[in-house]
């Protein structure tokens, strides 16, 4: 095949095969409300506990 | 369309959380008369969250509650923010708008950080000043007014001269802000100044007392609970007796007002909460209409000193500006609002507030603190046990942040060593704190942080899983792309030599180089080429970030792409073997393709892989 050829049939294909599917998987996703994850903000001040984690420092496994 | 719409003084509703998203837009008609949600939420353009609001706004009134402004920040207001927070009132056009009476920035080192607490602001003539300032900036920039809340306060400063509710009343008298009683903040901060329950309740009564009913615009209605040393308004159960007590006193002396029933934590099912939404109903059927009426008109405030002023054809001077559209706006290049107004010396206190909540673990904060701070003399602990609390807090928003972009990474850290993931987040939010107010916008620091552990034996690839993370999370908040699919039609009419395709700007690719990313590779849930798998492709797809693993002849092509050579060069690079059909539907149909162009009148630039 040419490269013409081969531009023209991939085209074809595109054309055919892929027009009815552009945009809807993630859309369709969005429909469903509960999927959508909460956002990481909150009005409520301190917490009841009163004491954040150690320092963090990587450990090897068999080092710990 | 709810849109727009205004608020009746009875109306009540509730704070809207993610476990109730599919209920409240799946079930028939609620009764709720409107939903509040955190403004920060929703910021960013391309997340789904901010397509459900917009269709949530068609059918009932929003209201947009803020905590990222930090409307008495000494440091000034974050344009920037700002004008992300106009974007979403335009598109969402809410009932109300509010935001809290607390500082939030400051300097940092080299930095203005953001604290993600409400922390207070002083009462005295120079805090009324500054918070005055900048809430007028920002109704200027929104074009409209404000609520602004009371705070909760755990810590409180010497120079506080002013009594609370003369502050708030100056506040809305100067400014045309309306005030957003928080009844359980009353209450709370009562109890941490050591009254016993009689006489905190007492002491928010007259609180109530005090302060100018016409200004008020809303009310919040929470739960609260006890933690060792202090009491917290934590939002996390059932609205307490007192606060009921608060309300319907509220409701005799001010008038009815929308009221919201807030819960962050610990969240009940839609029903537990609408039952509380009925007791406030039930507390205002106790009034007669005398009492839900709207409140008076104020004639002495700032909106109506504009409006007078505004008849009288003097549009001049930005103090008494009526906050509207054709009010100043923010200069784009300004990096902060109303620095100005308060003398360095604030600054300082608050920039020491928060260099003491960003202590590492260990080291005493309160050594750190700014002198003229204290706590509340019912808190056993004083300001080193608000201190931990704070820190407390911090840590949880930054594991939960963090959790949030990073699950994967997140998984593997706790299998390595349960519990460490909240550690890493906190040293993450200490070594790294937010400089934005919405915290959707902070996290990427992490990824630095495991590579510099990698000389500790930190295995790379949770370095290439914590980069491909990020950006299936950046991508996953940028604006909707677009893709002109009429450009396919050059295909058809013009040589391949004469063309080119345009990836979308959204599309990043991985390379596989380093061992972490070769072992990233492994795990990558769907391919693309039949070869052994080369590199990682992340894309905006739909509402989400997603990623995809090719062989190294897809890659090739991709980066030919990238490159801008026209598609027979593209073609003539791969050769035969690539199935430049199977690639082409999957790019129009996935959204990898943007375009395609002209050679003659494309753009000459290269963008190199990893550019934004």
């Amino acid at each position: 095949m040419t490269i013409r050829q081969i531009v023209l049939a991939a085209l074809t294909a595109a054309l055919s095969a892929g027009a009815s599917g552009v945009g809807q998987g993630g859309r369709a996703r969005a429909a469903r409300y509960d999927l959508i994850e909460a956002g990481p903000h909150e009005c409520a001040g301190p917490s009841a506990g009163d004491r954040a984690p150690d320092e963090w420092a990587y450990a090897p496994q068999g080092a710990r | 369309m709810r849109r727009g719409a205004t608020l009746w003084p009875v109306a009540v509703g509730i704070g809207w959380r993610q476990p109730h998203y599919r209920e409240v837009m799946a079930r028939g008609p609620l009764d709720l008369d409107f939903l509040e949600v955190p403004t920060e939420d929703f910021l960013a353009p391309g997340v789904a969250r901010r397509q459900l609001l917009l269709d949530a706004a068609r059918r009932f009134p929003i209201s947009l509650h803020g905590t990222g402004l930090g409307l008495g920040s000494a440091a000034g207001v974050d344009v920037r923010h700002l004008q992300r927070v106009r974007a979403l009132v335009e598109a969402v056009k809410p009932a109300a708008v509010s935001e809290h009476a607390g500082f939030a920035r400051a300097r940092h080192g080299l930095a203005t950080v953001h604290a993600h607490e409400q922390l207070p602001v002083p009462f005295s003539a120079r805090g009324l000043s500054l918070l005055a300032s900048q809430v007028d900036t920002v109704q200027q920039c929104l074009g409209r007014q404000i609520l602004v809340e009371n705070l909760g306060a755990y810590l409180a400063w010497e120079e506080d001269t002013i009594r609370e509710t003369d502050f708030f009343n100056a506040l809305a008298d100067g400014t045309g802000c309306g005030l957003l009683l928080d009844l359980t903040s009353l209450f709370v901060n009562a109890l941490n100044r050591g009254r016993d329950e009689e006489a905190a309740l007492r002491e928010s009564l007259a609180w109530l007392d005090g302060v100018d009913a016409s200004a008020v615009g809303q009310y919040h209605l929470s739960g609260h609970s006890r933690a060792a040393g202090m009491v917290v308004a934590d939002h996390g159960g059932d609205v307490g007796e007192p606060v009921w007590a608060l309300y319907r006193h509220a409701l005799a002396r001010i008038g009815a007002r929308p009221t919201l029933i807030e819960r962050d934590h610990a969240l009940p099912a839609l029903a537990v909460l609408c039952e509380e939404v009925a007791r406030a109903r039930t507390a205002q059927s106790a009034f007669d209409r005398e009492h839900i009426a709207p409140p008076p008109p104020r004639p002495s405030s700032r909106l109506e000193a504009a409006r007078a002023a505004a008849q009288a054809g003097d549009r001049g001077g930005r103090r008494g500006a009526v906050p509207g559209k054709a009010a100043a706006k923010p200069s784009a290049d300004m990096q902060t609002i109303g620095s100005c107004v308060a003398g360095p010396a604030l600054a300082d206190l608050q920039s020491g507030l928060i260099a003491a909540l960003l202590t590492p673990p260990g080291a005493d904060a309160a050594l750190q603190t700014p002198a003229g701070l204290r706590a509340p003399a019912g808190i056993d602990g004083g300001v080193p046990r608000v201190l931990r609390a704070y820190q407390a807090h911090g840590s949880a928003q930054a594991e939960r942040a963090l959790a949030a972009v990073y699950p994967r990474l997140r998984d593997r850290v706790e299998e390595h060593q349960s519990g460490s993931f909240s550690a890493l987040a906190w040293a993450c939010w200490r070594h790294h704190p937010p400089v934005d107010g919405d915290l959707g916008e902070w996290g990427e620091a992490l990824i630095g942080l495991l590579a510099g552990a990698q000389a500790q034996g930190l295995p790379p690839l949770w370095t290439a899983l914590a980069r491909v993370e990020w950006e299936l999370h950046r991508v996953a908040r940028i604006e909707e792309p677009r893709q002109d699919l009429n450009s396919l039609a050059l295909l058809g009419r013009l040589p391949a030599g004469s063309v080119r395709l345009v990836l979308a700007d959204h599309v990043a690719l991985h390379g596989g180089d380093t061992a972490g990313d070769q072992a990233l590779l492994e795990l990558a849930g769907e391919s693309f080429g039949d070869g052994p798998r080369a590199s990682l492709m992340v894309w905006r797809d739909g509402w989400g970030g997603r990623s995809i693993a090719l062989d190294g002849l897809t890659t090739r092509w991709l980066e030919s792409l990238r490159a801008g050579f026209d598609l027979e060069r593209a073609l003539l690079a791969v050769g035969t073997a690539f199935d430049f059909s199977a690639w082409l539907s999957a790019g129009v149909s996935r959204g990898w393709l943007a375009r395609v162009e002209t050679v003659q009148t494309a753009e000459t630039a290269v963008i190199p892989w990893g550019g934004r």
